[in-house]
């Protein structure tokens, strides 16, 4: 089938499933998570195969260009995985509506078309529509958002606008905007012009990635947004800022563009400050993430964390970094969209995401908590799970490059993530199950499935990182970087190697030495929860014998005068205002001899400045 | 073979370890003008728990701890001890660090699902203690591993040996930031706040009982072995046989007993304050000195 | 077909209307459908023709001119119209006969405007169109548009006298009141003369066409007049005044100093209506200082004067054509339904009655130039010409775009928020506003979607342009 045949089919279910929930949202559900796996399976089944279609001209000799390459079938696949795994999940949801099928079935046709395309209009184009879509998507369901998604609607358009001015920039300049040409005439072009360029695509990427300074839209809209687009948007969504990101630094591969600046530990100074801006990505994501006390707005900022990451592996280059970039933005997928899965879930069963009105949630919903575990073990770094690989390249690169600073930001929001990931797993799943949960069910089926499977293959990455790292070799070699050297289970890098089999073996036997010796102790006696160690009191309310408000409140008071870095929207809007209000009184009275005096006077200031 | 090794290698780790940790119980009496209890007292505590009666709170109580357990002894093996070593090449010091993680994980995970905000509290306060030590500790590593283009342990022990230059001497200032971090790590006095007996009962602990309690007794030596072994190997240069090594280790394990044992105990945040000023400073310092004389 | 009938027809019914009554109604809706079908029949030919009016041939005698960008003009100013017409049919307006008189003429006028070679004659129907435009703008309930209606006269007024005058110079130094004569001949002028000339009809028409500093009139009755009229005076005016803007001082005038103040003008303007329409509370204020800012750029555009600037120009103004169309009377609307159109009054109107987020989403994406509209694929073509012009150009006019997109999804998040204090009845859609509403859509999004082939007309206006700026305008 067509390449942009798919697209089409794509656009085209978005009206047809909006009538058809209007008779029945089940249905439309149903068919909708058929066609986004359909989608899936589809870019999934291009592995290796490198082709471009062009077809519907935008403008004068402007055509939408699609195509396959390893790298767009990486991205495709990762996010496809991620949007159709999530059509599972909102079969079950309660706040069904036909405009949500329409608005998901856009973005999906955006971030499909963003992630196959082959020249940078078409990708803005595409981006820019899943973004709309998004922005009216999370404002459908709860009150809070409509203040929070104005942020992202902002920073989306400095973002969007940046690019666009961009590529009509190099479209003027190059007189193409394809990536591989527009690659190979950036090695002639002006310096200023490079720079140019580079940081206007740089806000793009940061913008839609979540970054740092352009951070701030994603506390609010990731938690805000409705619970089963939270995923998309941070599973998915935010990885075509790393799509974008990764052509700027190996497609037109920074490094060397940029050979005539100086350079910092072997990394020339555009790319170090985007590391920079990374690492502080890093370290702001970790620590707001440790303070927040709602689940979704912790998990927002785990993502400005680990997208951190992935800009500052990506900027960093290099084999390992790049390579360490690539396997983060999927191990991050993987485990962000699961964490928000199975976080929805519990709302789903709950109706709340305030970490202090859960509790004791795993005799409940065990799966749900196995699956939300494995995330943040994947999340965390810990070596089981496909997080570990993804964290060990880029610790790889920044020892090979001898970066202590950057280092810093990379082990903090290593540390840092410990502490974040275990308080929702503390303040939902463990402690005191409060009484109002008591008839709690585990989640329904088409929940279950899509956290499973994402469960599995962040278990299959982690015990066999390089059948990953295997293709992004291939993706590498396409841009021309080195690749890894890999055997079956180990991955060999710069300070030595790694062997993902046995460090999993060896947690096994481990296990099952420690279940030895479990089984040979006498058989322990089952004891409620509520029968622990209280001083001698005698306690009953176990809604109020469950630590996690405040968990890290030490932490916190060390954080508290901290400058927010939030507010600058927010006074930037004001500043506009006020300029309004200057003009509109300079220019706008009330009375109209105003006007016709202004008209005067510019007839006069005009004729005497033209002649 | 590789069996063999990693059985003696754990077998090992078990007996020193304990009677170390024997041995500390009665330094730290003598210090204190006490007369403390007999070096096997460790040996006796951790069999008389594991054959007595217990409770358990759950499915997740009895999981986190064998979860506490497989991980901490399958970090354990990653650590050479001298000629012992069981998987040479392969023991990478991130992986060390990051799968010594999953048994914290694990312990806290059985400890707070127990339901005791004790223990809540207790986890609370390591995780972020852990934020503390790590990063001056890791920023250090960041200089050894650019000096010799090598993480693992093993190859860096052959290194230091060969050369007969250990990295404390090499890099004092970065060997002595590990020593301060390797104090958090270990919990020792002053940065026991975590598990604090009289303020938050034991913390983590609070719960455990019987067999549990003793499991995890048996994981706090495994972890004290894997911690303390680090530092030897990456510092002092492991050793040329077991019984150097073993040496090493008693050295680092007598010093880190004597401080604590006058030390008072840090609230968590003035520990992490604490090591984010000199320690990381002086980690900085290292780094940066180790980077330039090394050369990009 | 004759053009002339597209402005004989509404002009008689206007006629008869006055002495009609109650019928004046039925007249408009026979005027303003027999327009929109005549201009289809129009629309299909190209190329230029002019026709003779009173058997004088041009240079002395009027003559109506149809060429790409007339047709172009022509079918979208008839069919805004209609369109306008049903979607505000439900409105009920004081004096509803003698407002239908208004209507009709203005229709006449613009189609007038839109036609006529001639530049006296242009003044005539500028005149019939800004007297029709009065009436409109003081036809909303409340005083205050009254004062602005007044307000609007007096500009309005100078703004006639002003273009007579540069009428006046030009027939004094030509001879000729023709268009395509004049610009034949005024090259041989002295400058100053022709500057002069310039400037005083860029002052008259910058009145009309909202080009800043001239623009004082059009927030107070854009937000004030009835749901009809403003809705007609926002989607339906702007095509004719700017078509006569083009006409006049790029096609007769074309001197390169004038497009260059037009050029610092227009993106004044467009700042300026972006600034302060973002700290608007009242919807349509807001609707009535973006109106501003889309003429700033497409009037920028005219002095850019490239093909590609003349498709983006002409492809905006059809554009914001469609979205006003869709987002004044959607907003009217809601004022009606709401009480009235402050910011904290309309919160969650859309939440009950999804037509209105729809229909109102629908134009504000396409006025902010979201892809799938009409709107993005225009901002394409207005990067692109500014581009070739000069690299700050687009650069301000993004920044611009950036504040309009924070602006407009705030109203349209404002529109579905959920909302406690609003009552549970659903405000039902009018059928009118419905089915005019969903048409607009449809022809935004469509002009959206459809590949760049099936658009040739908007090539063909930037041929046009190009070659008429350059020789002379067809027609003699």
């Amino acid at each position: 089938m067509d390449l942009s045949m798919i697209i089409l089919i794509s656009l085209i279910a978005a009206p047809i499933l909006y009538f058809l929930a209007k008779f029945s949202h089940k249905i439309a559900y149903i068919l909708f998570s058929f066609i986004q796996v359909f989608l899936f399976v589809f870019i999934l089944l291009q592995k290796g195969i490198i082709n471009t279609v062009s077809s519907f001209e935008i403008m004068d000799g402007l055509k939408l260009n699609f195509g396959f390459t390893p790298i767009n079938w990486y991205f495709g696949s990762i996010i496809m995985l991620i949007i159709s795994m999530s059509a599972i999940f909102m079969i079950s949801i309660k706040k069904k509506s036909p405009a949500k099928l329409l608005l998901l079935s856009l973005v999906s046709t955006g971030a499909i078309g963003a992630t196959l395309s082959m020249d940078f209009l078409t990708l803005v184009i595409f981006w820019e529509l899943s973004t709309w879509s998004s922005l009216i998507l999370i404002v459908l369901d709860k009150e809070k958002s409509f203040r929070e998604a104005i942020k992202y609607v902002s920073v989306s358009a400095i973002g969007t606008y940046s690019m666009l001015y961009a590529v009509f920039y190099i479209l003027k300049s190059f007189g193409t905007v394809n990536y591989l040409e527009v690659a190979d005439k950036m090695k002639v072009a002006p310096e200023s012009s490079k720079i140019l360029i580079f940081v206007l695509f740089g806000i793009m990427a940061l913008a839609k990635a979540g970054s740092f300074p352009l951070h701030i839209w994603l506390r609010g809209s990731h938690s805000t947004a409705p619970d089963e687009f939270s995923p998309i948007l941070s599973g998915a969504l935010t990885k075509i800022g790393a799509y974008l990101l990764f052509i700027m630094v190996a497609v037109i591969p920074s490094s060397s563009i940029f050979s005539w600046l100086p350079s910092i530990g072997g990394i020339t100074l555009v790319n170090y400050v985007l590391a920079w801006l990374g690492g502080i990505s890093i370290v702001v994501g970790t620590v707001m993430a440790i303070r927040m006390e709602d689940v979704k707005e912790l998990i927002a900022f785990s993502t400005v964390s680990n997208s951190g990451y992935i800009v500052l592996a990506m900027a960093l280059g290099g084999t390992y970094g790049t390579i360490g970039g690539l396997m983060h933005v999927l191990n991050h997928a993987l485990a962000s969209a699961a964490m928000f899965m199975s976080m929805a879930a519990v709302i789903h069963r709950t109706g709340t995401t305030k970490m202090r009105e859960m509790g004791g949630l795993i005799t409940k919903m065990p799966i749900t908590f196995a699956a939300y575990l494995v995330a943040i073990i994947s999340v965390a770094g810990i070596p089981p799970m496909s997080g570990f690989a993804s964290k060990w390249l880029i610790y790889q690169q920044l020892v090979k490059n001898g970066l202590p600073f950057l280092a810093f930001a990379a082990f903090f929001g290593s540390v840092g993530s410990f502490m974040y990931v275990f308080k929702p797993l503390t303040g939902v799943f463990l402690g005191q199950l409060k009484p109002e949960h008591k008839n709690v069910k585990e989640a329904p089926f088409t929940m279950i499935l899509p956290m499973s499977i994402l469960t599995l293959l962040t278990i299959f990455w982690g015990i066999l990182p390089s059948n990953a790292i295997s293709f992004i070799n291939k993706i590498v070699h396409y841009t021309g970087g080195k690749e890894i050297q890999l055997t079956f289970s180990r991955i060999i890098a710069l300070t030595g190697q790694w062997d993902s089999v046995l460090v999993t073996m060896a947690f096994f036997v481990g296990f099952i030495i420690a279940f030895i010796i479990f089984l040979m102790g006498k058989k322990a006696r089952q004891v409620d929860l509520m029968d622990t160690y209280t001083g001698g009191e005698f306690l009953y309310t176990a809604e109020l014998y469950h630590f996690v408000y405040k968990m890290y409140r030490p932490f916190d008071r060390m954080f508290e005068k901290w400058p927010s870095m939030e507010n600058w929207l927010t006074s930037l809007s004001y500043k506009i205002k006020e300029l309004g209000a200057l003009l509109k009184t300079l220019f706008y009275p009330k009375y109209p001899q105003g006007y016709v005096a202004v008209s005067m006077l510019t007839l006069l200031v005009a004729f005497w400045w033209l002649r | 073979m590789t069996i063999l090794k990693g059985a003696a290698l754990l077998i090992l780790a078990f007996i020193y370890t304990v009677t170390l940790e024997g041995i500390a119980r009665k330094i730290t009496a003598r210090i204190q003008r006490r007369y403390g209890p007999p070096f096997w007292q460790n040996f006796i505590d951790i069999f008389k728990a594991l054959t007595k009666h217990s409770i358990s709170h759950g499915f997740i109580f009895d999981f986190g701890v064998l979860m506490a357990f497989g991980g901490t002894i399958a970090t354990a093996l990653f650590i050479p001890a001298g000629n012992l070593v069981v998987f040479p090449g392969l023991d990478n010091v991130f992986v060390v660090i990051y799968l010594l993680a999953i048994g914290l994980l694990g312990m806290a995970m059985s400890s707070v699902g127990s339901g005791n905000p004790n223990a809540g509290i207790g986890i609370g306060r390591a995780l972020t203690q852990m934020l503390g030590y790590e990063l001056p500790f890791l920023i250090v590593l960041v200089g050894v591993f650019f000096k010799y283009k090598n993480s693992s342990l093993s190859d860096l022990v052959n290194i230091q040996i060969e050369s007969g230059q250990y990295n404390a001497w090499i890099m004092p200032l970065g060997a002595l930031v590990a020593f301060i971090s390797l104090l958090g790590m270990l919990g020792k006095k002053p940065f026991d706040v975590f598990i604090a007996p009289a303020e938050i009962a034991s913390g983590p602990l609070v719960e455990y009982s019987g067999k549990y309690l003793g499991m995890l007794l048996i994981q706090h030596s495994f972890s004290v072995f894997i911690e303390i072994g680090l530092f030897v190997n990456l510092f002092l240069g492991g050793g040329r046989t077991v019984w150097e090594f073993l040496l090493k280790f008693f050295i680092v394990f007598f010093a880190a007993v004597i401080i604590s044992a006058i030390m008072p105990r840090f609230r968590v945040e003035q520990a992490v304050k604490f090591y984010w000023k000199w320690p990381l400073i002086l980690s900085f310092v290292q780094a940066i000195i180790v980077i330039m004389a090394t050369g990009r | 077909m004759n053009p002339t009938w597209l402005i004989a027809l509404p002009l008689g019914f206007a006629f008869l209307g006055i002495f009609a009554g109650k019928f004046s109604k039925a007249f408009l809706w026979i005027a303003s459908l027999a327009n929109a079908i005549i201009s289809l029949f129009i629309f299909n030919g190209n190329g230029v023709t002019s026709y003779i009016i009173g058997g004088w041939i041009p240079p002395y005698g009027i003559n109506l001119v149809v060429n790409d960008m007339t047709r172009v003009f022509l079918l979208a100013v008839n069919l805004i119209f209609l369109l306008a017409l049903v979607a505000t049919s439900a409105e009920i307006l004081k004096k509803d006969e003698k407002m239908s008189v208004a209507f009709m003429l203005s229709l006449a006028a613009i189609n007038g405007i839109l036609l006529t070679g001639d530049l006296f004659n242009l003044f005539v129907f500028l005149e019939i169109s800004a007297i029709s435009a009065y009436i409109m703008a003081a036809s909303g309930k409340e005083a205050i548009s009254k004062f602005a209606a007044l307000k609007y006269l007096i500009l309005g007024s100078i703004a006639s006298s002003f273009y007579l005058l540069g009428v006046i110079v030009v027939y004094a130094s030509t001879g000729t009141l023709n268009m395509a004569d004049a610009a034949a001949k005024v090259t041989s002028l002295n400058p100053n003369v022709l500057l002069a000339a310039g400037l005083l009809m860029v002052v008259g028409l910058g009145v009309e066409t909202k080009l800043f500093p001239f623009n004082g009139w059009a927030p107070d009755v854009y937000a004030n007049a009835s749901g009809r009229g403003s809705t007609i005076l926002a989607s339906v005016f702007p095509i004719a005044m700017i078509s006569a803007f083009i006409r006049v001082i790029t096609f007769v005038i074309n001197s390169g100093k004038l497009n260059e103040l037009i050029i610092v003008l227009g993106i004044t303007t467009a700042i300026i209506g972006e600034v302060l329409a973002f700290s608007q509370k009242r919807m349509k204020k807001m609707l009535a200082y973006s109106s501003i800012a889309q003429a700033g750029v497409i009037l920028m555009l005219i002095g850019i004067g490239s093909s590609k600037a003349y498709i983006g120009a002409s492809m905006l103004l059809l554009n914001n054509g469609f979205g006003k169309l869709l987002l004044f009377s959607v907003a009217s609307q809601i004022a009606l339904v709401a009480g009235s159109d402050h910011f904290e009054n309309v919160t969650g109107v859309g939440r009950k009655s999804p037509l209105f987020t729809l229909l109102f989403g629908a134009g504000a994406l396409t006025i902010v130039g979201m892809p799938l509209f009409f709107g993005f694929r225009s901002k394409l073509y207005v990067i692109s010409a500014t581009m070739d012009k000069s690299l700050w150009i687009p650069a301000v006019i993004l920044i611009t775009a950036a504040i309009e997109v924070t602006y407009y999804f705030r109203w349209i998040f404002n529109l579905v928020k959920a909302d406690a204090k609003l009552s549970e009845k659903r405000s039902p859609v009018p059928f009118g506003l419905a089915l005019a509403g969903l048409l607009a859509v449809l022809v935004v999004i469509a002009f959206g979607i459809v590949p760049e082939a099936n658009l040739d007309f908007f090539n063909r206006i930037g041929d046009l342009s190009i070659q008429l700026s350059k020789t002379l305008m067809g027609g003699m």
